[in-house]
């Protein structure tokens, strides 16, 4: 079959034993690859309860059938795990040069198994592993130890975040990371350092010149775009600070409120006017909406890059994401782009998520604020920021109970109302209040509050159409179409950017203010009935790239249908090891700030949850616990 | 007086970050402003999401939608990301 090399690897740390591991090519074909077939196979290597920090545990590196063919926003790789912070199944997806790497050294996946007696990196080249000492890696920040291993290599690491298990510590792979979820705490708790591959395989794609026809035209059609060709290569991520700003969306002192007037000093525009060196992009992807900054050499001295002359900033280094600007800047009450940059620096390197660790920080300086902890943390003051960062990744002092998460440090201090997550995982940079999708989104999404599992805010608050984002009319549909995409996206495996050339560019040209874009948000806005039908029909029209370029690699049909189903079964398979863990219906909630306080004018209370929740369960074919009916497992061939 | 946070390029013909005046709708205050930077910033008004307090209004309804001394209103452009 197209797009396979057809081995994975099995290696049990614990023996120093490395097997293949067989993968059912039905199976293979039902989830693709990504997270939908390693949440099957975390399903089906660890028994119930298993503790994510048990020997015994499993981590898993996937690609998707796409990956290394060179296909537009197709170098990626999926990390899977039982997650630390959470209980819940956790995955994370990192661009980077280790998932090319992988499928030209021979392999479709790798399932890592036990613990090292000692720190240890894995070496895979051309058809072959091997378990390497790695006791000179152990302490080095995740910059230091990619320059340490081979050149040639594709590289993913650990920083000391993941060697102290830091709850939410992820793994970096050049300098993306798979933040969310804490898998590099997992990897840390095998003493595992490092995941390197290098090969000459080349990567099976049956319709090949139809492929490289397509490829050229998808290229050509992502830079048309206005998004993926225009706001995301200019601005980076960071475009979406001001209209999360105006829109009410943008996190701001532990989300206590949604807008601050200081948004434009932390923008993508003032960023690029000010500060871009060049626009950094992964291998294969014309988007390019990686900032190359201009930074601090001596961010360990604590001195911003404005404060040292021209000749002295060197460095160029990746610059902040929108998320990372909202949970570390304003969600901290900071509006210093220096400081965010710093921080984001520090950050990588040590192998944390920003977004955990901005939420995590805001809501110990709200519950200071309150006086139910002490500590000199403050929404004015952030001198102390830079030193607790690194008092985290080594777990000392505060560090260490920071280092647990939002909802570990609440079940410690109190402050439930306010701490701000969804089965653990700290919220991302949009109060769903302002986007009630979204609300429902975080809540119900397997992996815990999270934005890339279906980003409905896309298409409530800050794209180019706005549907009623106050309004839970549609929502449930809406909320299930996107979620099913993205785990489609996230099997094949794609960046998740190429969604958004969903919505066609005509529609970022229409005046916000004529009745004609008035009549469209209407019109989606009363589309409950037309969605449905879209969910329930193997709908076998093409309405993105992403279907074709498969259907092209595997020399078969394959529809958006298709796609979607794969997208389906992948949720439901997250949804089903989540229940074997004791995840239950009362976990697809909210925080009660985002439920109850009211951050607009007009609007009494928070997101309308209880109004969309049930309809949702039963779109998605799930009872009203929120298990799935032995019909839509049969429908989805979901084995239990 | 209500405040305005004009887009990044309207910013950048205006010269300022953000624009103070005292009126008592939302039509009012783009007349006012547009008298005081003309064409630029009514052109951006018609190219623009116009969120009031967060909420974002159509034309019509920016018209008649009224302000107060703490109201701030915003002018968007679409976004993406994350």
């Amino acid at each position: 079959m197209g797009g396979y090399m057809g081995r994975s690897l099995d290696i049990d740390l614990s023996s120093g034993t490395i097997s293949d591991l067989p993968i059912p090519p039905d199976e293979l074909r039902l989830y693709l690859g990504g997270k939908g077939l390693a949440t099957r196979l975390l399903y089906d290597h660890t028994p119930p309860g298993l503790d994510p920090f048990d020997e015994k545990m499993v981590l898993i590196f996937s690609t998707g059938p796409v990956t290394g063919t060179a296909a537009p926003q197709s170098n990626r790789f999926v990390v899977t795990t039982k997650s630390p912070l959470t209980g819940a199944v956790g995955n994370s997806t990192c661009g980077g040069n280790f998932a090319t790497k992988l499928k030209k050294a021979g392999f479709d996946l790798v399932l890592i198994r036990g613990r090292a007696k000692k720190p240890v990196y894995v070496e895979i080249t051309d058809g072959k592993a091997e378990i390497k000492d790695a006791k000179k890696l152990w302490g080095l920040g995740t910059r230091a130890t990619q320059a340490a291993l081979p050149k040639r290599y594709g590289k993913a690491v650990i920083g000391p975040a993941g060697e102290n298990k830091v709850r939410f510590a992820g793994v970096v792979s050049e300098e993306r990371i798979a933040g969310r979820c804490g898998t590099g705490a997992v990897m840390g708790s095998k003493n595992l350092k490092a995941i390197i591959a290098d090969g000459r395989n080349k990567v099976p794609i049956v319709e090949k010149e139809a492929f490289k026809a397509f490829q050229k035209e998808n290229t050509k059609f992502l830079l048309d775009h206005p998004m993926t060709g225009g706001t995301l290569p200019e601005l980076g991520t960071a475009n979406i600070v001001r209209t999360a700003a105006g829109r009410g969306v943008l996190p701001v002192r532990n989300f206590s409120e949604g807008t601050d007037l200081r948004a434009p000093q932390i923008s993508g525009e003032k960023m690029a006017a000010e500060d871009l060196v060049k626009q950094v992009g992964c291998l294969a992807c014309p988007i390019i909406c990686g900032r190359g900054l201009e930074l601090i050499e001596e961010a360990e001295e604590g001195k911003a890059a404005r404060d040292k002359p021209k000749g002295r900033r060197k460095n160029v280094t990746k610059g902040p994401e929108y998320e990372t600007i909202g949970l570390m800047g304003s969600n901290l009450g900071c509006f210093d782009l220096q400081k965010i940059y710093e921080w984001n620096h520090i950050l990588d390197d040590l192998g944390m998520d920003s977004i955990s660790c901005g939420g995590a920080i805001g809501f110990a300086t709200e519950l200071t604020k309150k006086g139910l902890l002490k500590s000199d943390l403050s929404f004015d003051e952030h001198d102390g920021i830079t030193e607790l960062l690194d008092d985290i990744a080594h777990r000392r002092g505060l560090g260490d109970d920071l280092a647990d998460g939002v909802k570990r440090m609440a079940d410690k201090y109190g402050g439930h109302d306010y701490a701000i997550h969804v089965k653990g995982l700290e919220l991302p940079a949009y109060d769903p209040r302002g986007c009630v999708g979204q609300g429902l989104e975080y809540a119900t999404t397997n992996r815990g509050g999270c934005h890339v599992q279906g980003a409905t805010m896309y298409l409530e608050a800050i794209g180019p159409i706005s549907i009623h984002p106050h309004s839970p009319k549609a929502k449930p549909q809406l909320v299930m179409l996107q979620q099913d995409i993205a785990a489609a996206v996230c099997c094949s495996v794609f960046c998740v950017f190429g969604t958004y050339t969903i919505i066609p560019g005509i529609a970022h040209k229409l005046n916000p203010q004529s009745f004609g874009y008035k009549a469209l948000t209407d019109v989606l806005h009363n589309a409950g009935p037309i969605l449905n039908l879209v969910l329930k029909t193997k709908a076998p029209v093409a309405m993105n790239h992403f279907e074709k370029f498969i259907g092209l690699i595997f020399g078969e049909k394959f529809t958006m249908g298709d796609w979607v189903e794969a997208g389906e079964r992948a949720f439901n398979m997250e949804r089903v090891y989540n229940l074997r863990e004791g995840f239950t219906a009362d976990d697809d909630t909210l925080p009660k700030r985002m439920l109850e306080e009211s951050i607009f004018d007009g609007i009494e209370g928070g997101v309308p949850l209880a109004q969309m929740l049930p309809k949702y369960y039963k779109l998605r074919g799930w009872d009203v616990r929120g298990v799935p009916t032995r019909k839509t497992l049969k429908r989805l061939s979901i084995r239990t | 007086m209500a405040t305005l946070i004009p887009s990044y390029e309207l910013s950048q013909k205006i010269g300022l970050d953000r624009v103070e005046i005292d009126a008592s709708t939302v039509g009012e205050f783009i007349e006012l402003a547009t008298q005081r930077f003309g064409e630029p910033f009514w052109a951006a008004t018609r190219n623009s999401t116009i969120a009031v307090n967060g909420r974002a209004i159509a034309l019509l309804e920016a018209k008649r939608t009224t302000l107060d001394g703490d109201s701030v209103i915003w002018l968007l452009k679409p976004s993406g990301g994350g």
